[in-house]
């Protein structure tokens, strides 16, 4: 019958790492043809070209970390867009009309972005609503928002924000890649070195010095993209944001408490969980995502369009996180998996343009790609129709 | 006749069945026992055609010729309908829609729902009767209780003119008249040719229904015998005695940790009524109280109201540890200090999708940093304190077999060491060693001052297991026992508010179908 022990055998990988190994898989193996095809063998693996596909992918990434939560508890947000056009809209108004200073007007962006969330909070946690009729109310009602607050004119934006579409200066960027490996290095060890003062089975060596060479060998990767001229402030955000989020999904109570929610929402609260507390906090997490996403788009194509700006960014999020390996049923995801589903759609929409695809063309190939990612993971986990 | 001849069956790292071969004849009530996880469920999936021809070694021969089923259609086709422990009814549709569900009638290509509404009656006759007109056809299934449900299917398995029908543990959740009636139907269509494979823990029912018994044992068929014979041993190794025999009462009671005065829980949909009137009682330390009754008499609707989660009204005053206590939310009951075994295990005791060692620490986690290598030895010492038989800690929760899960839902709440210990059902669909464990687990937690206080339907359970008897009636506290005066009969009189000496309890039950079965659904 079933090898049963109560002694504990090596951990297995969980559903969502088990995916982001495919993921990363993936990803390379696009790269690796990208770098390869004589089309693109140029052009593809130079220092600008992944910069620009970086510096594409960061507002994507930044509202695609929020979504990864609201996935994770069963949740979705369909108002994403219309929530960076609304808060872009904020942002434009407020130091253009209002002659705020740029912090303030970043500052009442972020707080719109926060109230956004706690409104799709409370309909769902409290009154129960499902999340995605909450927020395709949100969808239509925010987006009309930002006509209204604009007089469905486009906005200029303050010189000053152009500081989010610029780079830090290299030695900055060096300063930031060498803090986040010694944080990095520091918690592996950290990790290892506890477990033994716990008595538990000790991490294999070899284990340990996997992780810190990957950790280094991303670290350098990241400079010898950004070591010269530094990284893009939205790409500094987004990787911020990542970080921020893997801590908080992988180190937390609160991220503990995500997986136990979107698992078995009555056993949740059957053990203490205040669900409520929960869904609200995840959703004005996303909703002040939403509003750094809508800051950043506002500075890279300097000014909004209220009518269109971030038009299907949510669709598109919802694509990289389910590509990512986290699934709508809830209980499964993970910042890592969202990440590379990101980068695997970035890197798609990049190739093909230089590939010289057409546009639409590449919609339809967005569309595989999502279905052969869900395909192998419903694969992976055998019959479980 | 219907033979499986040696099935074996393999899931990655696991042997599931191993040559196991077994003959029905047509007429023939078949018990099949053994413990959770010893390959009963799987050979009754590959006998209803959920694992498809080849996903298993071995033949499976309806009337003598080898049959090669791709999907259930086909075994249902075959004449064999098995009837699972989770039924396969669709909540909300109704009763009629669910019974023709698969073979509407139609009239000019459109369901014919007048018809559909007589044929289901007439199905619903064919199983129980002039009862039948009891049943409201047009409610939700969802809705009744859990014994008619249990008929619907059976109505559905007869109306196939199965030739086999399968009864997975179709009493666990049956009050004894509803018993009684299925045993009748079972024995009506046993003369009629039906043959029939009835698994069931309970060994006194396979006794009174079945003429051979298959006891199963590690995938392995270990023997066929005859319906009285000891199948305990075979099964296990174990005697039953040893699991039902009293333990030392030698308890200190301590305290009162739990005073309830006057609870009261109003029906959640009919108003002037209640499931709980006016209960009062007392648990102290180191003191196991089992709460029984009849389904519908209040017991669950009370460790609700206990654990804030009563969906209704509820009134009373309640003490934890001598402190007035207010418990509207579970988050609230657990800071009083009281911890929730519930009955259903994989629906509201378990994030079945994570891992072992997550849900032991879930409702344990007391700082908003987490520290990994504390959780995991946390997890590790308590899974080996409770023995949890696991491939590792990482494994789903979902892949232990039902005692092992159990055991992590208790474990789960003893991290936060609770001063009351409230479980619902605690050994519902648990093998009889893990039963024993289990059984072991709540004593020891009574030597080391918790108060616990058991919701159980199972008598045996109650008489092993409780220090005082509450037994509840249609939501009032009918009485209580206590030491040496419980005893199964006792419990019995005062649960169904016979006077000693008169009737035999088995014929005083409440009516199956009426209000009170439909109650207890939403309970």
């Amino acid at each position: 019958m079933k090898p049963e022990s109560s002694v504990p055998g090596p951990r297995r990988p969980r559903p969502a790492e088990r995916n982001a190994w495919v993921m990363a898989a993936v990803l390379a193996a696009m790269w690796a043809v990208l770098a390869l095809l004589p089309a693109t063998r140029a052009v593809f693996l130079t220092e600008g070209n992944i910069a620009t596909l970086l510096t594409q992918s960061a507002v994507l990434l930044v509202v695609s970390v929020g979504m990864t939560l609201v996935i994770i508890i069963r949740g979705i947000d369909l108002s994403v867009g219309a929530g960076v056009a609304l808060t872009g809209v904020v942002a434009a108004l407020a130091s253009q009309k209002c002659g705020l200073p740029v912090p303030v007007a970043i500052a009442a962006a972020l707080a719109t972005g926060a109230a956004i969330g706690a409104w799709h909070g409370a309909w769902v946690g409290w009154l129960g609503v499902p999340a995605f009729v909450v927020t395709l109310a949100g969808f239509k009602a925010f987006r009309g928002g930002a006509l209204v607050l604009s007089d469905a004119r486009g906005l200029a934006l303050n010189d000053d924000f152009q500081l989010l579409a610029t780079h830090v200066p290299a030695t900055v960027t060096w300063a930031c890649v060498a803090a986040a490996l010694a944080i990095g290095i520091g918690l592996t060890l950290r990790d290892a070195q506890r477990r033994s003062a716990f008595g538990l089975a000790p991490i294999a060596t070899r284990l340990v010095a996997f992780r810190i060479a990957g950790q280094l060998l991303l670290a350098g990767l990241v400079l010898a993209v950004f070591g010269r001229r530094g990284v893009p402030v939205p790409v500094l955000v987004a990787a911020a944001v990542a970080l921020a989020g893997v801590f908080v999904t992988t180190r937390t109570r609160f991220g503990r408490h995500l997986y136990a929610i979107g698992g078995n929402p009555e056993a949740a609260r059957l053990s203490g969980i205040d669900v409520k507390k929960v869904t609200l906090g995840v959703y004005v997490i996303l909703g002040v995502l939403t509003a750094v996403a809508g800051l950043l788009l506002a500075a890279r194509v300097n000014g909004v369009t209220p009518g269109s700006q971030g038009n299907l960014l949510e669709l598109d999020a919802v694509t990289a996180v389910v590509i990512g390996g986290a699934s709508l049923a809830g209980g499964r995801g993970s910042i890592v998996g969202t990440v590379l589903g990101t980068l695997v759609f970035a890197t798609l929409a990049n190739g093909m343009n230089h590939l010289r695809i057409d546009s639409n063309w590449q919609l339809i190939c967005t569309g595989l790609i999502l279905l052969t990612a869900v395909l192998i993971d419903v694969l992976s986990k055998g019959r479980r129709s | 006749m219907i033979e499986l001849r040696s099935i074996g069956k393999e899931f990655p790292g696991v042997r599931a069945l191993a040559g196991v071969s077994l003959a029905i004849e047509p007429g023939e009530v078949l018990g099949l026992v053994g413990e959770n996880g010893a390959g009963k469920s799987t050979l009754i999936k590959i006998l209803g055609g959920v694992y498809a021809h080849g996903e298993f070694t071995g033949e499976v021969l309806v009337g003598g010729t080898a049959r090669a089923f791709k999907s259930t259609r086909d075994a249902r086709r075959a004449g064999i309908a098995v009837v699972h422990q989770e039924l396969a009814l669709i909540p909300d549709l109704s009763v009629a829609e669910n019974l023709v569900l698969g073979r509407e009638p139609t009239r000019w290509g459109l369901v014919d729902r007048v018809r559909a509404e007589a044929m289901a009656r007439d199905m619903l006759r064919a199983v129980l009767g002039a009862d039948a007109d009891e049943v409201d056809l047009a409610m939700p299934a969802g809705q009744l209780g859990v014994g008619l449900q249990q008929i619907l299917e059976i109505a559905r398995a007869l109306a196939d003119e199965a030739s086999l029908i399968v009864l997975d543990e179709p009493t666990a959740a049956l009050t004894t008249s509803e018993i009684e009636r299925l045993f009748a139907l079972v024995r009506a269509k046993q003369a009629a040719g039906t043959s029939f494979i009835y698994i069931s823990h309970r060994l006194d029912e396979i006794a009174a229904l079945c003429g051979r018994v298959a006891v199963m044992r590690d995938g392995q068929l270990v023997a066929v015998v005859a319906p009285d014979a000891d199948v305990v041993p075979l099964m296990t190794g174990k005697e039953l005695g040893d699991v039902h025999a009293r333990g030392e009462r030698a308890r200190v009671i301590g305290a009162p940790m739990l005073e309830v005065t006057s609870l009261s829980v109003d029906h959640p949909r009919l108003p002037g009524t209640r499931v709980v009137d006016e209960v009062s009682f007392t648990v102290h330390a180191g003191e196991v109280v089992a709460l029984t009754g009849a389904m519908g008499s209040g017991r669950t609707a009370t460790l609700s109201a206990l654990f804030g989660t009563a969906t209704s009204r509820t009134a009373g005053a309640i003490k934890v540890a001598g402190q007035p206590a207010r418990l509207r939310s579970p988050i609230e009951a657990i800071a009083a200090g009281i911890a929730l075994v519930p009955e259903d295990r994989k629906g509201a005791g378990l994030v079945l999708g994570a891992s072992v060692a997550d849900n032991l620490v879930l409702a344990s986690l007391s700082t908003a940093l987490l520290d990994a290598a504390d959780l995991e030895a946390r997890a590790l010492s308590r899974s080996r304190d409770l023995s949890i038989k696991v491939p590792g800690l990482g494994a789903e929760v979902a892949t232990l077999s039902g005692g092992n899960q159990q055991k992590v839902v208790i474990g789960k709440w003893l991290e936060r060491a609770p001063r009351v210990l409230l479980l619902d059902e605690p050994t519902r669909g648990v093998d009889v060693g893990a039963k024993a464990e289990i059984y072991k687990l709540i004593e020891a937690l009574t030597a080391r001052g918790h108060a616990v206080l058991i919701a159980s339907s199972d008598l045996p359970e109650v008489v092993r297991l409780a220090d005082r008897v509450l037994v509840l009636r249609e939501g009032r506290l009918a009485g209580s026992l206590a030491g040496g005066d419980i005893d199964p009969l006792a419990i019995m009189q005062l649960a169904m508010g016979t006077q000693p000496g008169s009737q035999p309890p088995g014929d005083t039950v409440l009516p199956l179908s009426t209000k009170e079965t439909v109650r207890e659904a939403r309970v």
